[in-house]
Parts: C-alpha cells; sequence; structure tokens
C-alpha cells in the first residue's frame, strides 16, 4: 500500500478512539454497571465538593450582602457567627460622629433556642432595625418583620420543620409570629432568623448592641476611618470581608477535612473502578490487540485505545454522575433543605478534569499489558 | 524478486531445552506467483510465516523484502508490514466489535487513509467477493466462509505486495475451503501478489505454481 495523497495522521488515533469506545460497549450490560459505578463515584465527588463550596458561600452570605463599608464591634471580637460581643453604650453614639460616616446599624446577635411544638432548635438571632442594613436580603415568602412579636425564619429551617408564615413559635421565652421566610440564610447549618432589634435586646435581657454596621460617604477612606475608630474606647473595626473571613477559618476547621477525606476516599473508588474497568476492558481484547499489531498498528495506536477507553469512560461516568448529583442536589432542598450542594460549572471542571487525570493514571496497568501483547498470538487456533 | 528468506534458523530456548523449529530455510517468492508450504503440524510452518511477515525476529539468517532486509526490532517495521503485508489467518481473527466494513477497512485506516475514501475501497473488495449485502454485519452473525472472505478482504484492501495465508482452508468445509482458497489465489495473481499459502492439505497443491514441503524445520523442494 503505497501512501496515498489522501492519507491524514489523525486518522490512525481516530481509529483508535473507535475502537475504544467498540471494545467498552460491546457487551452493553457491563457498560451500563461500568459507567453506573464511574458515575457514582463521581456523584460522590460532585456532590461533597459541592457542600463544601456550599459551606464557603453560605457561611459569609450574611456578611457578604450586609450593606456596611465597615464593622464596628466589641475589642478582641473577630468573627460574627461564634463571639458574643457586646459594643460599650457610650460609643455607640461616637460612632456617628466619627467623620466620613454617613449611615449606622446596630444589630444584636444571641445564640438563641427555638422552640415549636416542643422541639428545641438552635438558631442564631440577628436584631436589627427595620428598614436599616443587617435584616435579611432575600425574603422568599412573606415580609421582613416590623413589630415586636414578629420573626423571619430561615426558609430551610422552617421547611424542615413544618413551620409557615402566619404560625408561632418560641424564641427564648418570647412568643412570636413568622411573618417571612429568609433565603441563602442557612449558615452551614447555623440558621438566620431575625427579629427587630429592640426584640432581641428584650431576649438579651439588656439593651446591648453587638455589631454597628457603618456605611460611609462614597470613595472615603476605610483604612483612615477605621483608624479614627480604633481609638474609641472598647471597640475596633474590621471591613465585612475579614470578618467573613475569620467566620469561614473556624466553619472549615470543622467541615473541611471530613469533607475532604470523603472526597479523597471517593477519588480512590473511582480509580479502582476505572481501574479494574480498563484492564478488564483490555484483557479481554488482548487478541484484537495482537490482531492490530500484527497486521501493522503501531504501539501510538494501541495506546490509543487503551487512552480512549479512559476518556470514554470518564465522559459517560461523569455526565451520568453529574446528572445524578443534580437530582440528589434537588432531592435535598426539597426533602432535606438542612444541608446544601452548590455544583458550580467550575466545581464540574475541575472535577472532570481530577477525575480524567486519576482515570488516566488506571491506564498505566493496560499500557504495560499492552506493551506486552505478543503478536504471534494470531496464529493459535 | 519481491520477497526473499536467506538462511533463517529459529531455535526457542537454550541450553538443552532448546528447540530449534526452523533451520536453515531459504525461499524466495515472486509477484504474481503462488507459493504452497505443506507440512504436517509442528514442522515449523507457522514460525516461518512469522519470520517472514516481520512477526518473529530469526535466531539466524535475513529476510529482505526487496532489498529492504525486514528487521522487527526496527521502529518502522509495523508500518511496512501495513503497507506491504497481508495476513488470512486460519481463525479469521475479524475483530468482533466491529462491522465488515469496518473490519475490511481497518489496515486503511491504520495507514492513515481518510474515512471516506477507507470506507469505499473497503467496500468495493468486499463487493467483489460477494459480501456487498453484509457490511453492517458483526463477524458472529457470519457463516465461517464468510468470515474467511472478510478475511481475505482485509488482507488484499491496501494492496500488500505480499500475502502470507496461514491455514486459510482448516476452519472451512471443503466447498467453502475451495471457494476461499479460489478466490485468494485468484485475486492474488490478478494483483501480482507474492502469495504464501502454509497448509497441511495436499489438495490445495492445484491452486499453487510451486509446492514446497518442510518436516521438522528443514525445507525440501524450494
Amino acid at each position: 500500500m503505497p501512501p496515498a495523497a489522501d492519507e491524514h495522521w489523525t486518522a490512525p488515533l481516530g481509529t483508535g478512539l473507535g475502537l475504544a469506545w467498540r471494545n467498552l460497549t460491546a457487551d452493553p450490560r457491563r457498560w451500563v454497571m461500568s459507567s453506573a459505578a464511574m458515575g457514582i463515584a463521581s456523584l460522590l465527588v460532585l456532590f461533597m465538593q459541592g457542600v463544601s463550596r456550599w459551606v464557603d458561600t453560605s457561611t459569609t452570605a450574611y456578611l457578604d450582602h450586609v450593606r456596611a463599608d465597615v464593622v464596628v464591634t466589641q475589642a478582641g471580637v473577630d468573627d460574627l457567627l461564634f463571639s458574643q460581643a457586646v459594643i460599650p453604650d457610650g460609643t455607640l453614639p461616637q460612632l456617628v460622629g466619627v467623620p466620613r460616616v454617613v449611615g449606622a446599624s446596630q444589630i444584636l446577635t444571641i445564640n438563641g433556642v427555638l422552640s415549636r411544638g416542643g422541639t428545641p432548635l438552635p438558631v442564631f438571632i440577628v436584631g436589627y432595625p427595620p428598614n436599616l442594613p443587617g435584616g435579611p436580603w432575600a425574603i422568599a415568602r412573606g415580609r421582613s418583620p416590623i413589630s415586636s412579636d414578629e420573626v423571619v425564619l430561615d426558609r430551610s429551617l422552617a421547611t424542615n420543620n413544618n413551620i409557615g408564615v402566619g404560625d408561632g413559635v418560641s424564641i427564648l421565652g418570647h412568643n412570636l409570629r413568622v411573618v417571612g421566610l429568609s433565603s441563602d440564610t442557612n449558615a452551614a447549618g447555623i440558621f438566620f432568623v431575625f427579629v427587630p432589634l429592640e426584640t432581641a435586646q428584650s431576649m438579651a435581657g439588656a439593651k446591648i448592641v453587638s455589631f454597628s454596621l457603618l456605611r460611609l460617604t462614597p470613595g472615603a477612606s476605610v483604612t483612615a476611618t477605621s483608624q479614627e475608630i480604633d481609638r474609641l474606647a472598647g471597640v475596633h473595626s474590621l471591613r465585612p470581608s475579614k470578618l467573613a473571613k475569620n467566620d469561614l477559618k473556624m466553619i472549615n476547621a470543622g467541615f473541611s477535612q471530613p469533607l475532604n477525606v470523603v472526597i479523597a476516599v471517593c477519588l480512590v473508588v473511582g480509580v479502582l473502578i476505572a481501574g479494574i474497568v480498563l484492564y478488564t476492558a483490555t484483557v479481554e481484547h488482548a487478541r484484537d490487540f495482537a490482531v492490530l499489531k500484527a497486521i501493522g498498528a503501531r504501539f501510538r495506536v494501541l495506546a490509543m485505545v487503551a487512552v480512549g477507553q479512559a476518556l470514554v469512560l470518564t465522559v459517560c461516568g461523569f455526565l451520568l454522575g453529574w446528572a445524578m448529583a443534580g437530582l440528589l442536589v434537588l432531592a435535598f432542598r426539597t426533602w432535606l433543605p438542612v444541608i446544601d450542594s452548590q455544583i458550580d460549572p467550575d466545581i464540574a471542571g475541575k472535577m472532570f478534569a481530577l477525575i480524567l487525570a486519576v482515570n488516566l493514571l488506571a491506564v498505566v496497568q493496560p499500557l504495560r499489558f499492552l506493551r506486552r501483547v505478543d503478536p504471534q498470538e494470531v496464529f493459535k487456533a | 524478486m519481491t520477497l526473499r528468506a536467506s538462511d533463517v534458523t529459529r531455535v526457542f530456548g537454550k541450553g538443552p531445552a532448546a528447540v530449534t523449529a526452523v533451520q536453515d530455510v531459504s525461499i524466495t517468492l515472486e509477484a504474481g506467483e503462488v507459493v504452497l508450504l505443506l507440512g504436517p503440524s509442528g514442522s515449523g510452518k507457522t514460525t516461518l510465516v512469522s519470520i517472514l511477515g516481520g512477526l518473529l525476529r530469526p535466531t539466524s539468517g535475513t529476510v529482505f523484502l526487496d532489498d529492504k532486509e525486514i528487521d522487527t526490532h526496527d521502529p518502522s517495521m509495523p508500518e511496512l508490514r501495513l503497507r506491504n503485508i497481508g495476513f488470512v489467518f486460519q481463525t479469521f481473527n475479524l475483530l468482533p466489535a466491529l462491522t465488515v466494513l469496518l473490519n475490511v477497512s481497518l489496515p486503511l485506516r491504520l495507514a492513515g487513509v481518510r474515512r471516506r475514501e477507507a470506507d469505499r475501497r473497503a467496500a468495493s473488495i468486499l463487493e467483489t467477493l460477494g459480501l456487498g449485502n453484509r457490511l453492517a454485519a458483526r463477524p458472529d452473525v457470519l457463516s465461517g466462509g464468510e468470515k474467511q472472505r472478510v478475511s481475505i478482504a482485509r488482507a488484499l484492501v491496501g494492496e500488500p505486495r505480499v500475502l502470507l495465508a496461514d491455514e486459510p482452508t482448516a476452519s472451512l468445509d471443503t466447498r467453502n475451503g475451495r471457494e476461499a482458497i479460489t478466490l485468494l489465489t485468484g485475486l492474488a495473481r490478478e494483483g501480482s501478489q507474492a502469495c504464501l499459502i502454509v497448509t497441511h492439505d495436499q489438495r490445495l497443491a492445484q491452486f499453487s505454481d510451486r509446492v514446497l514441503r518442510i518436516e521438522d524445520g528443514v525445507l525440501a523442494g524450494g
């Protein structure tokens, strides 16, 4: 066969890919099981990564949405979610007098317990002045609280406990009526509830404030303003992003390690599945590879079959896993909204690359096997 | 002259356990010539075909394709085999996952021929071999005779210089065996290809231009 004008170097590689697909799908039942197994491994990796992303975004959601340039709190307090802060009484009037400050919203946060029908539920109470920053930023149903006996609950907390708008709940001995449900206020399992500031102060038993959310004149220097605030007695100031970062650090100290272990286990399971499927598919077609070698296929074509098998398995398994993960997320949001998974496209892209890399590692053994395939096998009856 | 083996010997194993499968064999295959290599089981026929096809390195001796020495360790050996040597096997060795058309177009695709052209040429030779209506079939639904015709088509589709057939009729009944050997030798002569048929079936002698006999690795009548 003399070289022809219409020959192209991609043709052998394309043939290798085609053979890969046909080798893997030759037995439809086994193919379905193999891709389902790879799909489940992908599903777990994607779902857990999505949980990790949700933990990150939900933990900082309040501070990400609060309309403040600077947050002032008790000296020594650097987080929103865990420390109980109290701003000294006399300092509050001084804050609004700081140059460049054009607005201040005082909030009180308390770790409390909500009860309904005898079931105690830990909640994070945010008392804020209605119509000022510090309250819920996305109301899914109902409205924000106005009077002292009204409360807005995190939607997932309410859904999971069959609480609806109009229902009565008790928080720290105060009977309140649910007037709204807020979205995006489940901070990695810390459920926000919003009440008017005076109600929160009544729950605390004192007219105290934990944080002051300051707005500055447009273009004003946050650093210069912070320096002036830090000179006041008993307080210090932080940017909301810094406060959020500190919260996240503490949340991740509890969540990250177990999540990463689960993800690593899923990846190991994935590589084992890929290894078994790819090695079996190669060994079972040993004679076919011997034929290919005998008729003159270069090793790179055989390698392309092995690599192609990994590609096919990864793509099909991953797409299946992604679809299943989407359904799982939907199921959680519908029936168990206390935990969420945020599988953003960038996570899907990174996990696909990771799973592909891991599956390509699983090609090493098949490649070694292909090296050893003896083309003389073709003569055996 | 197309294919020439000169004083080829192949020994398997070492020391007292060493077995000489082929000893000092010299053979020449000319273009358009059909040569029958007759020998009983274990006589070294398949070892000789492996050496001639560049699949097995001889312990000593050399094989030339025209004036180029065949060296199994040469990285370009697969390419040389792909473009110059066609194999027909006793057990057909069709790839079960591929259709008849894809099995036959495979050598062309491996040589880099684009799909449309490869399919066209494969379909054409399958038509010639009476398999024009079986292009989309998988090997497992074909009869033995059909499988061997597909195998012949695969060996011939790239228009190789040399055809090596190892017991091409052994898995077929008499009628299909005659049909296969008739097609194989006819097309080889038509294409001026050097054709070596290795068999233990003496009845195939009538299809050849020359008959060689091998016994215990030693060639007689070369």
